[in-house]
């Protein structure tokens, strides 16, 4: 039996094993009569795309950090801070989201009638 | 979890200190617009080095042995204040506050201090959009 979903790496994980069409689990029957979920090479593809997505999402919130200690110090270019904290509130706001609907996603299968 | 200690918020802290302060200078210089003889003030900007030379002269005296005394040094202020060295002109009496010059300093003030408060807000809400509350 499936464990309910607590975070948003479990939520992964669970996925994954859908995807891979682990046996047992409600997902693998699903995966296999819907012919989804991509063959056993393509298990870890999304769960990597998430995690790549979600260091990406720091490295740039890093760089808005960078940017915004520089200009509390007056030693950057207003421009350049301006469009490094758009960019890392907009890329939090994408992987928030991706999160939101993986975790609903999930949810939504949980609730599916078999 | 303690927010405070993050390097961003405190910077934004310390310069939020600066620019109140700084407030606080120029408001002093305006009412002394008419003192003769009172000399326009401003504070230094920190960097660094000016950082690390305050600190130092706030280090006391080790005391070893009771006959010993301690050396108190007086607290100094978190910033330093310094005459304008070129002011834009002095006037007969001695008083070298121009009111346009002081103007002018007051809103660049407000404005490093719309931005210092605005990039806060705004990683504010970058946590709280983090942790799901929009």
């Amino acid at each position: 039996m499936l464990k309910p979903v607590t975070s948003a790496a479990s939520a992964i994980a669970a996925y994954d094993s859908v995807a891979k069409g682990a046996p047992g689990s409600i997902g693998g029957s699903i995966g296999k009569g819907l012919g989804t979920g991509g063959g056993a090479g393509d298990g870890g593809a999304f769960a990597d795309l998430v995690k790549s997505a979600i260091q990406e999402a720091a490295r740039i919130g890093k760089t808005a950090e960078q940017a915004s200690i520089a200009a509390v110090n007056d030693r950057a270019d207003i421009g350049k801070v301006v469009t490094a904290v758009a960019e890392a509130e907009l890329t939090l706001q994408t992987v928030v989201t991706v999160r939101d609907r993986v975790i609903e996603a999930y949810r939504e299968i949980m609730r599916m009638p078999i | 979890m303690d927010f405070a200690t993050l390097p961003l918020f405190q910077a934004v802290k310390k310069r939020l200190n600066w620019l109140g302060q700084r407030q606080e200078v120029l408001s002093q210089n305006i009412a002394n617009a008419d003192t003769p003889g009172y000399r326009a003030r401003d504070l230094k900007t920190y960097d660094f080095r000016e950082i690390v030379r305050r600190e130092a002269q706030q280090i006391n005296m080790t005391v070893t042995g009771p006959n010993q005394m301690p050396g108190q040094r007086k607290r100094l202020r978190d910033f330093t204040e310094a005459e304008t060295k070129i002011p834009y002109e002095t006037r007969p009496d001695g008083n070298s506050v121009v009111i346009e010059e002081q103007m002018m300093k007051v809103g660049e003030a407000g404005l490093k201090h719309h931005l210092t408060t605005e990039l806060y807000r705004k990683h504010m809400a970058l946590f709280r959009m983090a942790l799901g509350k929009e």
